[in-house]
């Protein structure tokens, strides 16, 4: 592998100049989001600035605990992300979302190194973080969709729910038409990006390795072993989380507690 | 005297700091009719609705055969008690599709849901058959309330609770459906309705919710 050229401080400069788009349709339209872009770009270069120095400091040690200690942090702060973007109270709901996160990532990152990449490191600080963000985004952003579509559903069909147990459903059967359109929504943006690799769009691991100085065969395996991990991800954490929240959700005859939704 | 099989002691709802009702004592002896009479908003469909721990009582005490309604009693509970009600959705898709989806429950395994069952209910409802092709959406009033009770008597439960369920149909057929459920003896019926036609027969046991706070 060669390596990808470098980006020299200009380059980054010519790339910020391409926020004049934003700029200019605030002028034009005044949709009110240049400031929030401004902002978010301003986060994205000081967590990235910062993550890129303790990330060269990580691989460079490689050394298992700290990569463990990182991975650690990445599933804290996504399991809060998980309860708040899908209007669940953090307090209550953030133990089980954490345990689901980080009990998908160890399994599945750990099935990843060993069988697929066979690592003699499991923990080996290059993959280990690199694939495990990859896997812990994606997990992060199915259970964002398939919570709040469960519960959103449910909330929003109460009727239907309620009737439901009435007429004798158990506790599962009354859940079952919500857990389908959840894990379908949860599912679907992986299914079609499956779908459409390579002709539509290239994904991000792939063109990285393709940068990177790899030759395009290889890339492609590891964008579908990726890829195939990923959707193993979101099933696991999926239905980990919902399986987990709904123990807190409702209460024991079987009504949603609304007072844990914000 | 037999354990009633709904009871309601001393039960009280309030909605934040309005009271619907207070100390509400009601029993309901197997195999009667008994009418919850009363205005809107007197919390009728509530007393309904507790019975089945759909709602939870402020204080008081349900008791379904002879039993205080609890969170481990109530699915078992449930799976004995027809329910019929104005506020309730069946879901979406093909009527005869979202009927069915009632009997896949394990606790209705015995019902029948088969196309002579749902023709038979149509002809004792005065329903156009082919309703059930149609997604529930499409529905008036009228017919999906008479597609709920359709799918209360296949379930072949013992104890109705029945709220407002002849509301949306025509004089005639208001008629034709509380007889024909009046008129079954072993049934025990439960229901709160503002319809006179209840009132015709003498089976029927009248209560004033007002009155029993």
């Amino acid at each position: 592998m060669n390596g990808a050229p470098d980006i020299s401080v200009l380059g980054l400069l010519f790339c910020l100049l391409l926020l004049a788009l934003p700029l200019a349709l605030e002028v034009k339209l005044r949709p009110g989001i240049f400031r929030q872009t401004l902002l978010a770009a301003a986060r994205m270069v000081a967590q990235l600035g910062l993550v890129g120095l303790f990330l060269e400091y990580v691989f460079e040690s490689d050394l298992a605990w700290l990569t463990g200690l990182w991975l650690v942090a990445m599933v804290m702060f996504a399991a809060f992300t998980v309860a708040r973007s899908s209007k669940l109270r953090v307090r209550k709901f953030y133990p089980p979302l954490l345990a689901s996160l980080a009990a998908t990532l160890l399994f599945v990152l750990f099935y990843f190194n060993g069988a697929v990449m066979h690592l003699g490191d499991l923990l080996e600080a290059k993959y280990a973080i690199a694939i495990g963000g990859m896997l812990l985004g994606n997990s992060l952003r199915g259970c964002i969709i398939g919570i709040s579509n469960f519960y959103g559903g449910i909330r929003a069909e109460e009727g239907v729910y309620r009737y439901n147990l009435a007429l004798g459903a158990t506790r599962f059967e009354a859940l079952a038409p919500f857990l389908r359109q959840a894990f379908t929504a949860a599912l679907m943006p992986t299914v079609a990006t499956m779908s459409t690799l390579g002709i539509v769009f290239l994904p991000g691991m792939m063109t990285g390795q393709i940068i990177g100085g790899s030759g395009p065969l290889l890339a492609i395996k590891y964008q579908i072993a990726i890829m195939l991990a990923i959707y193993a991800c979101i099933i696991l954490s999926v239905s980990l989380s919902l399986w987990l929240t709904v123990k807190h959700a409702f209460d024991e005859y079987g009504l949603l507690r609304t007072e844990l939704l914000t | 005297m037999a354990e009633p099989v709904i009871e309601f002691r001393q039960v009280s709802l309030r909605d934040g700091a309005r009271t619907i009702f207070q100390d509400v004592n009601l029993a309901v002896q197997a195999g009667e009719k008994l009418l919850l009479w009363g205005r809107s908003g007197s919390g009728k469909s509530s007393l309904l609705k507790m019975a089945l721990g759909l709602i939870h009582p402020g204080s008081g005490e349900v008791r379904v055969a002879g039993q205080p309604l609890d969170g481990r009693n109530v699915w078992e509970i449930r799976r004995k008690i027809g329910f019929v009600s104005q506020e309730f959705q069946f879901g979406r898709g093909l009527t005869r599709e979202v009927l069915r989806r009632f009997g896949t429950f394990k606790a209705n395994a015995g019902a029948q849901f088969d196309d002579e069952a749902l023709r038979d209910m149509c002809r004792l409802l005065e329903l156009d058959e082919r309703l059930l092709d149609k997604p529930t959406e499409e529905l008036s009033g009228g017919e999906r309330q008479r597609m709920a009770i359709m799918l209360v008597l296949l379930l072949r439960r013992q104890t109705l609770l029945l709220d407002e369920v002849t509301s949306a149909l025509d004089p005639a057929l208001k008629q034709k459906v509380v007889r024909f459920l009046v008129d079954q003896p072993d049934r025990t019926i439960l229901a709160a309705a503002h319809d006179d036609v209840w009132l015709e027969h003498a089976q029927v046991r009248v209560v004033k919710l007002e009155e029993l706070t």
